[in-house]
């Protein structure tokens, strides 16, 4: 039996015709007639696809609000972390500015050794102006200590526990501090109100004591340290028939605020009650 | 035994909590006293035992945490417990108006106790400005915060010491 010839030349017509259509197309040649012939099929298929997904959110939709819920209360957990971080790094600088500024109190009176305490408490009766520090004797602490900051003269430790302190503030009623009034150069005497504020007693007539005055520790009756800041002349009251003139002061420290304070550790309070004359008998 | 521990303990963590917090919160250079709070809202409680032990207890916490002459905050908070008392039993039964009373007068009899014994330590101070600075703003501190204390030791009080059933 005889093939006929046209038969037998048609696979490989094939072959050499799907060949050249895959040259072309490889090379570029088809590309306007495929985009044209594939747009319409393109443009149905993304129809059915939406509609397709619309339908699939739709039918799914309970198990994806469940989803985003829980993701929604990771993140919200994630964001209040976070937020804590920041302010426990916010609280972290503050404690660092304090510290820093601490430091370079210190390190401007070099004769002195400071301890550094955190207030922990603040008196509980509001006529007493004291503070707790979480200092104590085994810190190497003694009563009389003075307590500054880098703003200025704090106070007094009045009483002591192995690992805590209280500090009498220079605004308690019973605080009595000597003074020197730099600009004045004169000597006189702070003392607590009941208010939380201080005064000034005791200054001499004759001086001449102008508000903005600056106010130093004098160091004398032994219980400060001398030249640490304590505040500034705020008014002045003079009256002829009074004996001494006497002063309101805008003190240095901000005692509502105190965080950290310094402890002199130093410094030994002198005690100067056997060098007062008794009456004789 | 055990309610005499759980006194203590709580006493103890008002006081930490006091000395730490409540005591930064003034208003002028009036204090907010979160123990005597309890001591008072303690001593209206007529079905409890033992409410002096929370006075006792509060009074002498009162005492370490403070600078003031020991045995001064303790008689303070001793008096107005039993002021408290004597209020709601003879008085007022109405225990929101006893509290508000018993605050009153218990502030009054703390902030005379604390003026004098200062005043003999440190010198007579200013009245008026006892008055303005410290009375009357820690006046209105306490009967503000008298009422959420009340209901806090009325919780307490039936938790503690759960009602005995009649037959």
């Amino acid at each position: 039996m005889k093939v006929p010839v046209a038969r037998s030349i048609r696979p490989g017509a094939v072959i050499i015709i799907s060949l050249g259509i895959i040259l072309l197309a490889l090379s570029g040649f088809l590309t306007p007639l495929t985009r044209l012939i594939l747009a319409p099929f393109l443009q149905a298929q993304t129809w059915i696809a939406e509609r397709y997904n619309a339908i699939a959110s739709f039918v799914n939709a309970p198990a994806d609000v469940a989803a985003l819920r829980q993701r929604n209360a990771q993140l919200e957990a994630e964001n209040a972390r976070l937020e804590l971080q920041v302010i426990q790094l916010q609280q972290q600088v503050r404690e660092a500015e304090v510290l820093s500024s601490l430091v370079d109190y210190a390190r401007s009176s070099v004769q002195s050794r400071y301890a550094a305490a955190a207030v922990i408490g603040y008196d509980t009766n509001p006529f007493m102006r004291y503070i707790l520090i979480n200092r104590g004797a085994d810190d190497g602490l003694k009563i009389g200590m003075p307590i500054v900051t880098n703003q200025g003269l704090v106070g007094q430790i009045a009483a002591i526990t192995s690992g805590a302190a209280r500090v009498r503030l220079i605004t308690d009623p019973s605080s009595v501090v000597d003074v020197h009034l730099q600009n004045a150069d004169v000597d006189a005497i702070l003392q607590g109100q009941i208010t939380g504020e201080a005064s000034l007693e005791m200054i001499p007539q004759t001086a001449n004591v102008q508000p903005g005055d600056l106010i130093l520790t004098s160091g004398l009756g032994g219980n400060y340290p001398a030249n640490i800041v304590v505040g500034q002349v705020a008014t002045v009251r003079k009256r002829d028939f009074d004996l001494f003139q006497s002063a309101s002061v805008q003190l240095a420290v901000d005692f509502a605020r105190l965080e950290i304070v310094l402890v002199i550790s130093n410094f030994q309070p002198v005690d100067i009650a056997p060098l007062i004359p008794t009456p004789a008998p | 035994m055990t309610q005499s521990l759980f006194i203590i303990a709580f006493m103890s963590l008002v006081g930490l909590m006091q000395s730490a917090v409540f005591s930064r919160l003034n208003l002028l250079n009036g204090k907010l006293d979160v123990l005597f709070l309890f001591v008072i809202g303690w001593s209206l409680q007529p079905r409890v035992k033992a409410r002096w032990l929370w006075a006792a207890v509060g009074g002498l916490i009162a005492t370490l945490l403070s600078a003031m002459t020991p045995g001064v905050l303790l008689l303070a908070y001793m008096l107005t417990f039993v002021i408290g008392s004597y209020i709601q039993q003879h008085f007022w039964k109405q225990p929101s108006l006893a509290m508000l009373a018993a605050v009153f007068i218990g502030v009054v009899i703390i902030h005379l106790f604390s003026y004098v014994a200062v005043s003999l330590i440190s010198g007579l101070q200013p009245v008026r400005e006892v008055l303005n600075f410290l009375l009357l703003p820690s006046l209105l501190l306490n009967i503000l915060c008298a009422f959420p204390v009340y209901l806090v030791v009325k919780d307490m009080a039936s938790w503690l010491y759960p009602e005995e059933l009649k037959v």
